[in-house]
């Protein structure tokens, strides 16, 4: 469970899982669907990121359960210093699975959604979050899915054109 | 704060090379591949991907007893040296990740490519395969051809419609 809810090991599976769908493909339509998935992952990404900025600067300042109990909690990976709402990891990670569900749908998208949600458990059993940190990650993570989403159909033209760009280079 | 950047980006790049060989292997996406056979690209790619797990998480082991996420406004701020006391661990916080990652796989693609061009030279007729009258092109150019394949085919086409 350490492993798990550490910073790095759910979220950079995910992310493989993302490179495997871009250039696992075994038809045209298919390839569209993939590359489209990957993008809006993306791109929520980057939303997510700008959400987690603003909540660090102007959201409460909610201490790490290990900070706020001194000796009650059971911390069972390192400390953090920063602060504890929201859950990064835990938005990142549902960022991630949305972006695949909503273009994709099917099984993929749910077995990304079990990863966060795992990840997301593991996060508070380690004691680095509590159970409402992870839930403001995870909402913040859908929503961004979902404003990438938005914001991919509204620039159409735009991603066409670079993904037309990237193969023309051979990397879509 | 230099060292776990390099640490963190060789990882990712390793798996990503082992994930391209796999998923190469999986759709016979043959101008990835850096072997003929795709049982080697199974090995290859699975031995790629547990070595790069097993080296950053064993031999540099990333768990700090404190541990600090950095960020890139620290990197701006104090180039690369340590942002925090040397008593607190760094570890990268996730949107650095992420950035890291497009990073690798922007590195671990091309290079998947060249390689696969220059360990495989020729896989078979040399243009990419057509389908409904039209030349498949990006990724779906190299299923049948080399990327140095490729992009002479391109050119030799480039030249003939002038």
């Amino acid at each position: 469970m350490i492993l798990v809810g550490d910073d790095y090991l759910i979220f950079t599976i995910m992310a493989l899982i993302l490179l495997s769908l871009w250039v696992g493909f075994r038809s045209t339509a298919q390839r569209e669907l993939n590359q489209k998935a990957v993008i809006c992952a993306a791109v929520g990404v980057g939303f997510t990121c700008l959400a987690i900025l603003f909540f660090n600067e102007y959201g409460p300042p909610r201490l790490r359960p290990t900070d706020a109990y001194p000796g009650l909690v059971n911390l069972l990976t390192y400390e953090r210093t920063d602060l504890s709402f929201p859950s990064e990891p835990a938005a990142v990670a549902f960022t991630f699975a949305t972006g695949v569900w909503l273009v994709k749908r099917g099984r993929l998208g749910i077995v990304m959604f079990l990863m966060a949600a795992l990840l997301a458990f593991a996060r508070v059993y380690v004691g680095v979050h509590y159970p409402l940190d992870v839930i403001g990650g995870a909402a913040i993570g859908i929503v961004a899915s979902l404003a990438a989403l938005g914001f991919l159909r509204l620039m159409e033209p735009v991603s066409a054109w670079i993904l037309k760009g990237m193969r023309r280079i051979y990397l879509a | 704060m230099l060292k776990l950047a390099l640490e963190y980006f060789l990882f990712i790049f390793v798996a990503s090379l082992g994930v391209l060989q796999i998923t190469a292997a999986y759709v016979r996406l043959g101008g990835l591949s850096f072997f003929t056979r795709p049982t080697w690209g199974y090995i290859f790619g699975s031995l790629a991907v547990v070595g790069a797990f097993i080296g950053f998480y064993i031999v540099t082991n990333p768990y700090p007893e404190i541990a600090y996420a950095i960020t890139f406004g620290d990197i701006f701020r104090y180039g690369w040296s340590n942002p925090k006391d040397p008593g607190i661990g760094l570890i990268m916080g996730e949107g650095e990740c992420v950035v890291f990652f497009f990073v690798a796989i922007a590195c671990a693609l091309p290079i998947s490519m060249l390689v696969s061009s220059l360990v495989r030279r020729r896989i078979s007729p040399g243009t990419p395969e057509e389908k409904n009258g039209e030349t498949l092109k990006g990724l779906a150019a190299l299923r049948e051809t080399t990327l140095f394949q490729a992009i002479s085919h391109s050119l030799r086409k480039g030249k003939v419609k002038e």
